[in-house]
């Protein structure tokens, strides 16, 4: 199952505004750079043209003959003062070559009609090429005063000033584009983080959001959150109106299932010292039937309590030694009144964990539980506390190889048949272990080949006081 | 025996238990009182009720458990109490604890464990009408250390006497060894061990003394000892 990756916010919002813009700078660009172009074209064929006409204007008709009087302000014209160089010629009508340099080409009819009617002037303009230098060219029509003669005055130009203008021109173009890109991917960018700021400040609220906090969350939202906070709210509501239902349900049926179980045991209780010829086994059985429905309601209630008390804290520190103590002083009764040996054994210094100390004392009190039913009366049992956490060992049957990676899945049973039980009670440690990030240890048969020992384990725990 | 029996005052809304339970604490010699609710509770526990003894359920219609037992507190009112709670969240245990509940025992329970803490509540010291530690048929008068078995003088030493004081006072739960080496020895430098060797000389005794049917010192191991009767109350 290929599983898509959702486009990050932040970079949909940044290929949905740059890459449009970044198009529209170009196209911006290439306006931008052509209009300069034809600016400078113009300007540059302006001039071109203003030497032309000033030549035309110092021809002269002498004798048949015509003469060029060049003027002061004519030679300025022609003089290198852009670093371009400039040629004329002038021919007749019929291209009869009059005056300047003939090798330079003239123009075939390829007039530019437009930039004829441009300069209100009989000019036409070309790019041509002249002793192998790209030219410009800009050909008049001319009518020599006096004679009433009409000749083409032919002016080049060679582009090197044109094309370092233009290049100019090409190189600020792109330079400024480019800046303003810079500028508009910069402020984007902040726009950017600034819009998807609200998303993270709500991210981290919920994030830090403890297990149990089920409140609202607080705060003045932009327009376009509002709906999703609205929803995560109402969501959380309903999960805790969920959670809450679930409690009062454990608290409940806690109560409802205790309350027929006490007076039955009550019952039982009287029965069995009123009993004057009835059936002592039948008393008994029903008793230890009893036993077992109380069993179970309690691991069952454990079970639950475990996985999903919600008003469980489990980050106090917990004295090992002090728990180990209470669940085992709670147990003396029981074990006493079957026979059994509960024996406690601890190190002098006491171990201390993060958790939650009923619920630790819960796991104990199964493992005590678990040696007690599988052991029978009379077992030798050892609670005991190490440096790495506390465990139990019975001098029971035991667990056989095969059973032991299952004897922690829920109702799995290993026990021989005859012993009642409800396959829960190491479910519940195994999940208290987990919890409270411990390791459950199981060492079955232990060194004559009976007994079994079941711990939970810190890795990382060192004791301290 | 105490020819004045022992006044119990329990608190139970649930029919089925509360008649059971009044009957079989009947049959073990107390004088029961039954209060369906917390209200009817609280008129039965008025100032100068005279009672030995409050059972006390936590769920409870009108005024629950916790407020009785609060409202009990706050008057000054030091009647022992054990509380019976089925509930689920466990920590009602610390909560009815601290507001000076003196046992706790959840739903449901061995009458005979019921019964064992109810006789270790009402041995404390100062909390009877009568000044003497009882387990069973065994009795002892603190101040004079006269230790009777069925009315019977028993023979036992200063130190045996101490010890079994020590053992008599804390009810339901093991007496550490280095606590009754504490109690009998005090600040004497006798060695350990001589606890053992006192406490197995004590038990022989006992068990000769009461017979079959009498008073047994168990032993815990890691625990300590705890005096246990084989007869119910």
């Amino acid at each position: 199952m290929s599983e898509r990756r959702a486009l990050s916010l932040r970079w949909r919002l940044l290929a949905g505004l740059l890459l449009p813009l970044l198009a529209l700078i170009g196209v911006n660009a290439w306006l931008v750079y052509d209009r300069a172009v034809q600016a400078a074209n113009e300007a540059y064929d302006r001039s071109l043209y203003l030497a032309a006409r000033t030549l035309a204007e110092d021809l002269q008709w002498r004798q048949g003959q015509l003469h060029l009087d060049m003027r002061a302000g004519t030679g300025y014209l022609f003089e290198n003062h852009t670093g371009a160089r400039l040629f004329y010629k002038v021919t007749d009508a019929q291209g009869q070559h009059l005056m300047g340099v003939p090798d330079l080409p003239g123009l075939q009819g390829e007039h530019t009609s437009a930039e004829r009617v441009h300069f209100f002037a009989l000019v036409d303009f070309a790019d041509a090429r002249y002793r192998q230098t790209a030219v410009r060219l800009a050909q008049l029509t001319h009518v020599v005063q006096a004679q009433e003669a009409v000749v083409m005055v032919t002016v080049a130009e060679t582009r090197e000033a044109r094309d370092a203008l233009i290049q100019t021109m090409l190189r600020e173009t792109l330079g400024s584009q480019a800046l303003l890109l810079l500028a508009v991917v910069v402020l984007v960018l902040l726009a950017v983080r600034r819009a998807v700021q609200p998303l993270q400040r709500l991210r981290s609220l919920i994030e830090a959001k403890a297990d149990e906090d089920l409140s609202a969350l607080p705060g003045h939202w932009p327009p376009e959150l509002q709906p999703l906070v609205g929803a995560i709210n109402g969501y959380t509501q309903r999960l805790g109106r969920l959670i809450g239902i679930r409690k009062r349900f454990l608290d409940n049926a806690a109560h409802q299932l205790r309350t027929p179980l006490t007076a039955l045991k009550t019952q039982l209780g009287l029965m069995q010292r009123q009993t004057e010829g009835g059936d002592p086994a039948l008393l008994q059985a029903a008793q230890r039937t009893t036993d077992d429905a109380v069993r179970l309601t309690a691991q069952l209630l454990a079970l639950t309590r475990a996985e999903h008390g919600p008003d469980m804290d489990r980050n106090t520190r917990v004295n090992l030694l002090e728990m180990a103590r209470q669940a085992t002083e709670d147990h003396l009764w029981r074990a006493h009144a079957r026979g059994d040996d509960l024996g406690f054994e601890a190190p002098d210094i006491a171990p201390v964990v993060q958790g939650n100390a009923v619920l630790l004392q819960e796991a104990l009190a199964n493992l005590i539980d678990n040696a007690m039913h599988h052991g029978g009366p009379g077992s030798h049992i050892t609670v005991r506390v190490t440096a790495q956490g506390f465990e139990v060992e019975d001098d029971g049957p035991g667990i056989a190889t095969a059973h032991q990676p299952h004897v922690f899945e829920r109702f799995y049973r290993a026990a021989a048949a005859g012993v009642s039980g409800s396959g829960l009670g190491l479910a519940i440690v195994q999940e208290i272990a987990r919890q409270h990030g411990a390791q459950v240890r199981l060492q079955s048969p232990l060194r004559d080949g009976s007994g079994t020992c079941i711990g939970l384990t810190w890795p990382d725990l060192t004791g301290s006081a | 025996m105490n020819t004045l029996k022992p006044r119990v005052l329990l608190v139970e809304d649930t029919p089925d238990i509360a008649v059971w339970l009044a009957t079989a604490l009947r049959q073990a010699g107390l004088d029961v009182t039954h209060a369906a609710d917390g209200r009817l509770a609280l008129e039965a526990l008025a100032p100068g009720h005279g009672l030995d003894l409050v059972l006390l359920d936590l769920q409870l219609p009108e005024v629950d458990g916790l407020g009785v037992l609060e409202a009990l507190r706050r008057r000054g009112d030091e009647v022992p109490v054990l509380v019976l709670t089925a509930r689920a969240s466990v920590p009602d245990r610390v909560l009815g604890l601290q507001l000076g509940a003196d046992d706790y025992l959840s739903k449901p329970f061995e009458l005979a464990e019921l019964e064992a803490r109810i006789q270790a509540l009402l041995r404390r010291p100062g909390r009877m009408k009568s000044p003497l530690l009882r387990l069973g048929a065994l009795e002892m008068a603190p101040d004079t250390g006269e230790v009777l078995w069925q009315g019977q003088a028993l023979a036992l030493t200063p130190r045996e006497v101490a010890a079994l004081q020590a053992l008599l006072t804390s009810p339901q739960r093991p007496v550490s060894k280095d606590a009754l080496h504490e109690r009998v020895f005090g600040a004497e430098a006798a060695e350990r061990e001589a606890v053992e060797v006192l406490i197995h000389r004590l038990r022989k005794k006992l068990e000769t003394l009461t017979g079959a049917q009498g008073v047994r010192i168990a032993t815990f191991r890691g625990m300590g000892y705890m005096l246990t009767a084989t007869t119910d109350v």
